[in-house]
């Protein structure tokens, strides 16, 4: 991500993927409906003919109930494919869970030894020269690359939400209840996200971030972090 | 093509909701539309600058008129509210249900009600053939019918100056009060703006490859060290 950037982060999974092209193609036609009406309300706005004594408009009416339900059926046929599609089973390789905390995430790998550590926000006064202000933790997830992991997220004192754009992530994390994510990336890299539900003073300092790394690389991070 | 008259104000003409505008309440209305404004019975008159087909004799019409300008003195209504309208006087707006619009040019009765001798006398040569009235016969007759001609009623006004000029100013208030703000209210800035360690970010993203399909890192070309052209 960078300055003023205006549209989605590349994708970096394939659920992404197929999110960014229904945003085209939703966008497109939010576009085609909204040129239209700005078309209509400048023809409203510059015309000299009156006409006091309408009554009734059975054509136009129909045209106007009609196809507005027409393209919401457009609209909300890649919706819930893609919806039944983020829930496909895929036998995940990994799963970590993540608990939502104030003000800090914490994550635990406990599918063979247990490895529980905090997440807190770097302070500003802290980075280092090159690090993104706000975005950056003391310990990341690092999670193998190309490979289906299971996430369960919750919370252990209010409503969170773990989100990551890049990998098309958001998931509530709620307290008492278990939410599941699936995460599938494509190549390494860091991934950065942020807390998405609103809880407390603190909630725009508590970032997420995933670095996607080989196999090889996960497995000797985690024997170090024991 | 000739439009039958009723025809054409039952389809054309604006719907008011307190005047009846069908049965025999709206027959009566419209015959007595000019005279219940005033005591002149001008009806026939109306009817015929007009070429409306007249429901009722003149006769008729005064009589009804005059009745309910009886009832209306025993219950106390006043109709008679309207200043009667020499030719001099104008209106002012709102009174639209007798003031000609570009979307209701014609309205319900005539802009000028109370007639001096002579106009009288024009309404009776105008009963005649038109081709007898000279053209400042026709003016006057046009002046007494309506308010004002199509090009008064459409021309356009020096408002938008004053709308644009006010505009104008107000977006030059709030540029002070910003320039005020940016002096006296906002914090020094993070130093993580400054363009050394802006620098320092963009390098780090491009070495994580950030974004390399569409986005940031797709358009560094890493051989060469530079933005791709």
């Amino acid at each position: 991500a960078y300055p003023s950037q205006l549209g989605l982060q590349d994708a970096s999974s394939p659920i992404m993927e197929e999110l960014m092209n229904f945003h085209d193609h939703t966008l497109m036609i939010v576009f085609l409906i909204s040129s239209l009406v700005l078309y209509i309300i400048t023809l409203m706005l510059t015309t000299k003919l009156t006409h006091t004594s309408t009554m009734d408009a059975q054509e136009v009416e129909t045209i106007w109930t009609i196809l507005p339900a027409v393209i919401l059926i457009l609209i909300a046929l890649p919706s819930l494919r893609i919806l039944y599609m983020m829930d496909e089973i895929n036998n995940p390789a990994l799963t970590v869970k993540t608990m939502g905390h104030q003000w800090y995430w914490s994550y635990e790998y406990t599918d063979y030894e247990d490895l529980c550590f905090d997440s807190y926000m770097v302070p500003t006064s802290d980075l280092k020269p090159g690090e993104l202000r706000l975005l950056e933790v003391d310990n990341r997830v690092v999670l193998p690359m190309e490979l289906p992991i299971r996430m369960l997220i919750s919370s252990e004192d209010v409503l969170h939400s773990w989100a990551v754009p890049s990998l098309g992530l958001k998931t509530d994390a709620i307290p008492g209840r278990l939410n599941q994510a699936t995460i599938s990336s494509n190549r390494p890299g860091l991934f950065y996200g942020q807390c998405s539900e609103i809880c407390g003073s603190n909630h725009s300092f508590m970032p997420i971030v995933l670095e996607m790394v080989p196999l090889k690389n996960f497995e000797d991070w985690s024997l170090s972090m024991i | 093509m000739e439009v039958d008259p009723d025809d054409w104000n039952r389809t054309h003409k604006r719907q008011r909701r307190d005047v009846p505008t069908w049965g025999w309440r709206a027959e009566a209305g419209r015959a007595l539309v000019p005279s219940v404004r005033s005591s002149i019975p001008c009806q026939s008159l109306n009817g015929a600058a007009l070429g409306r087909s007249a429901a009722f004799s003149l006769k008729d019409a005064l009589q009804s008129c005059l009745e309910s300008a009886d009832e209306d003195r025993r219950t106390g209504n006043s109709r008679d509210t309207q200043p009667k309208r020499h030719c001099s006087q104008r209106r002012m707006s709102p009174y639209v249900d007798c003031y000609a619009q570009r979307s209701y040019p014609m309205p319900d009765e005539p802009f000028c009600t109370e007639l001096s001798e002579e106009q009288r006398a024009l309404k009776e040569k105008e009963k005649g053939s038109w081709a007898q009235l000279s053209q400042a016969e026709k003016v006057a007759l046009y002046r007494l019918q309506f308010h004002e001609t199509f090009a008064e009623m459409n021309h356009r006004s020096n408002e938008w100056k004053t709308v644009m000029g006010c505009v104008f100013f107000f977006i030059g208030f709030t540029a002070l009060v910003i320039w005020w703000q940016r002096v006296y209210v906002f914090p020094e800035k993070v130093i993580t703006l400054t363009e050394e360690r802006k620098a320092q970010q963009l390098q780090r993203l491009l070495d994580m490859k950030s974004n390399p399909i569409q986005g940031l890192a797709a358009h560094w070309d890493y051989e060469k060290k530079e933005w791709k052209k």
